[in-house]
């Protein structure tokens, strides 16, 4: 299976000679899988999102998506990454509150050059429902997505979400993989 | 330490960037208002200071030898109002100089000089000042004045021909002088034994006196000494006389209007620290409110909160003052010393470099104190969870009417973004409003105020105080950009992380930062172009009002000649002086009724057509260099940090 996500050997400190937040972590995200990444607060969850989002770089290892490497890249080519690759919904929404809820969702387009009513019509081909989409309704459209072959990484700490949404479960513990589990069975590394 | 101390410098060393804008500010407001106000007091410009520094006499009087016998002449040393007096041999003859290409469109100069016999340059009552060659060194030789109606030139043709004597002699031109007043009876010097030989062969015989009275400081003063001189003379003894009033109290006018001119640029710099420091004091407390709560969380009263941010603001805030204290002096000593004429060192008074410092660190105390106890008075819990709460609805019609601009996203939510931050756009408004407002004000006014200074007669003037105080202005007003936009950006360092996150590149960042302060360009230029154009002739008819309408009309005390030819050379050339009000160079020789052209003067706009243009871009320029800084923190600041993914 080639992989599409693929860490190796990454480790994440955030001082000198501290505690890494992930620690020789080796991770292999199909293209359309969707996977679920759980474990305690602290353990490495977001840091991982993160690198692979191109948020923030490893300390040591490679971080690689469809083939290239993200860890390497300067920060405006890893901006153009996430505005073209990368979808992202945060924990604490982190919406600008300045711009309507449309507005926020065309950013990463208009970011690109794509004038507004043309990223407004794009946005509204997928679905009519999205301005009033809440809740089961945006489980719902990542599940289509996810359908679709959209590939999904997505942090819960409910195993009852996890299994609701992603086939494959990865458990971290103190920055290292603990268990990585495929509708219950362990994924071969 | 102290705890309130100890939190102060912490709070000083985690807001390096505020700290140093408040020592910077200071440092130049302070210098600012030191340099004006001791110009302004400069003790110099005292008239009866000026005139005992002078070395001149107050009186120079030439006398027909003729109709005055030596013991006349003697008595009038001796008159109740007479402190000293010298005499020297003159004599008035008639000189033709050739023409010289170039020099009075090449035709010969011609007219009456009075020669006075004098061994050397210097002498009891007054001091003549060398400007080019020599003084005479033998019989035959002239060091003419430069202030001479009938003046050669050293150089090519250095011959003049005495034509109103017998055989027509010929004087060798050596050298060019001046007196220290313009002292129009002694338009050339020579040898004693030259005036002897001139009286040999014709020339009148004359006697230059010189005199210095007891009381000579108006020009009542003035006429009734020249009239004592006359009682005690036979009529028409007197065939020609000079005051020193009229071109002290012209030098001393020119020396006011200048150094007052200084004040506007003093009270700018005030006004602009002002501004900034209440912007930067209000942003910091704002920004610290977290950090407020934790200190009252562990036990910090509110008066010794208000204390800790009062110490944060004024810790840098003396550093700052000292600094402008110093550099302020070193800037103004110089300016105030440059006269020649003033032959004392001139010190700037003790309360002046106490006075200026202390009230700089009074008004940053009372520009940080409202914030400082608002700081004080906030309740550790919603100091703790205040932070930056979402102010929904704020702006976005602003947004969402510059998203439909045909300009790309980073340029339309950067023109958009000061209107969802109305009160810190409004101190970015008001430090660009105002530092562009000084800026035109100072522009226009150091050229107006050469302008007036040299149609009053003083010959040179030193511009390099205007500019640098300009430049002074100028940097200010770009610091207080600089300040309220890097406030802005670190309030708003979440929405910068996310614009980011969402694909924002790092030029696309610095971008939009650098366009949160176009708006406000735009604005504070319209605002501050006509007003500081507007203005500027209204500060400069005051400068002339304060300094030239009080001063005395001097027309009774303007120089006359022995011969009436000469005479009325002398009163068309002053007219003439009078009405074209400009001479770059050529020296008034008095001032009657100068109020009313100066005053006219002030009130014509000095500004060109391209300098208006400059001016308007001007306000574009501080602004987008004070975004500078902000927008590349901005571009370079961590996303993941201020995220707080988890």
């Amino acid at each position: 299976m080639d992989a599409l996500i693929e860490l190796s050997e990454v480790t994440k400190r955030y001082a000198a000679g501290g505690v890494p937040a992930l620690d020789r972590v080796s991770l292999a995200v199909a293209a359309g899988e969707a996977v679920a990444v759980m474990g305690p607060s602290g353990s490495g969850k977001s840091t991982l999102l993160n690198l692979v989002a191109g948020l923030d770089r490893p300390s040591v290892g490679t971080v690689t998506v469809a083939g290239q490497r993200v860890d390497t890249r300067s920060e405006t080519r890893l901006a153009r990454y996430r505005r073209r690759q990368v979808g992202m919904i945060f924990q604490f929404f982190n919406l600008l509150d300045d711009l309507s809820v449309a507005d926020n969702v065309l950013l990463p387009a208009q970011l690109a050059g794509t004038p507004r009513r043309r990223a407004r019509a794009r946005c509204a081909e997928p679905t009519g429902a999205v301005d009033t989409a809440a809740g089961a309704e945006i489980g719902q459209l990542l599940l289509d997505l996810n359908a679709a072959g959209q590939t999904l990484v997505l942090v819960t700490h409910s195993p009852e979400l996890a299994g609701r949404y992603a086939k494959r479960t990865v458990r971290l513990l103190d920055g290292r993989i603990a268990s990585d589990t495929f509708s219950g069975r362990d994924v071969e590394s | 330490m102290n705890a309130v101390l100890k939190a102060a410098v912490a709070g000083m060393a985690r807001r390096l960037t505020q700290t140093v804008v408040i020592f910077v500010v200071l440092a130049a407001s302070v210098t600012a208002a030191l340099v004006g106000l001791a110009l302004v007091a400069d003790p110099a410009l005292a008239l009866q200071a000026v005139s005992a520094r002078y070395h001149t006499a107050d009186l120079a009087v030439t006398i027909d030898a003729t109709k005055a016998t030596s013991a006349q002449l003697a008595r009038t040393r001796h008159l109740p109002g007479v402190t000293k007096s010298v005499g020297y041999p003159a004599t008035t003859i008639d000189i033709t100089i050739p023409g010289e290409p170039g020099y009075e469109g090449g035709a010969p100069v011609s007219g009456p000089v009075t020669v006075v016999g004098r061994a050397s340059r210097s002498g009891p009552l007054d001091g003549i000042t060398q400007a080019t060659g020599h003084w005479p060194a033998r019989l035959g030789e002239i060091d003419q004045s430069e202030f001479s109606n009938a003046r050669g030139s050293v150089g090519d043709v250095t011959i003049a021909t005495v034509t109103s004597v017998t055989g027509k002699p010929k004087l060798t031109i050596v050298g060019f002088a001046f007196p220290t007043t313009q002292d129009q009876t002694q338009d050339t010097w020579a040898l004693p034994g030259e005036i002897t030989a001139l009286e040999k062969a014709g020339a009148p015989r004359q006697e230059e006196m010189l005199y210095t009275f007891s009381h000579a400081s108006t020009v009542a003063q003035v006429v009734a000494d020249l009239g004592e001189l006359r009682t005690a003379l036979p009529a028409g003894a007197i065939v020609g006389y000079s005051s020193a009033l009229p071109s002290a109290s012209q030098d001393i006018m020119g020396h006011g209007i200048r150094e007052s001119s200084i004040v506007p640029y003093a009270i700018m710099a005030l006004l602009l620290a002002g501004v900034i420091i209440a912007s930067v004091a209000a942003a910091a407390v704002t920004a610290g409110y977290r950090r407020i709560g934790v200190l009252k969380s562990i036990g910090f009263t509110p008066a010794q909160i208000a204390a800790t941010y009062l110490m944060q603001f004024g810790i840098p805030a003396l550093a700052g003052s000292l600094a402008g204290t110093a550099l302020g002096s070193h800037w103004a000593l110089p300016y105030i010393q440059e006269n020649p004429a003033y032959k004392v060192h001139v010190a700037i008074p003790v309360w002046i470099t106490i006075t200026v410092p202390a009230a700089m660190l009074l008004l940053t105390g009372l520009a940080a104190l409202v914030p400082a106890v608002r700081a004080g008075r906030l309740p550790a819990i919603r100091a703790i969870t205040a932070g930056q709460a979402p102010r929904a609805g704020q702006g976005r019609i602003a947004q969402w009417l510059a998203g439909g601009l045909p300009l790309p996203r980073p340029v339309t939510e950067g023109l958009a973004a000061p209107f969802t931050r109305p009160s810190r756009s409004a101190a970015t408004l008001a430090t660009l409003t105002v530092g562009l407002t000084a800026a035109v004000l100072a522009v226009g006014l150091g050229t107006q105020v050469t302008n007036i200074v040299l149609s009053i007669g003083v010959a040179y003037i030193d511009r390099s105080l205007f500019e640098r105080l300009t430049w002074l202005v100028v940097v200010l007003a770009g610091i207080g950009v600089f300040s309220t936009l890097l406030t802005q950006a670190r309030e708003r360092v979440r929405d910068l992380g996310i614009h980011k996150a969402l694909g924002m590149t790092p030029q696309q960042a610095i971008t939009m930062v650098l366009c949160w302060s176009i708006a406000p360009a735009i604005i504070a230029t319209a605002i501050a172009l006509p007003a500081g154009t507007a203005l500027e002739p209204v500060v400069a008819r005051a400068i002339v009002s304060a300094q030239a309408a009080p001063a005395e009309n001097m027309s009774p005390l303007i120089p006359g000649r022995g011969r009436g030819a000469a005479a009325r050379n002398a009163r068309q050339l002053h007219q003439q002086q009078v009405r074209n009000g400009h001479q770059p160079g050529r020296p008034a020789p008095a001032m009657q009724g100068f109020f009313g052209p100066l005053f006219n003067t002030a009130g014509r706009s000095p500004y060109t057509p391209g300098e208006l243009v400059l001016l308007a871009l001007a306000g574009l320029a501080i602004a987008i260099a004070g975004a500078l800084g902000p927008a590349v923190w901005a571009a370079g600041s961590r996303t993941t940090t201020v995220l707080r993914a988890e």
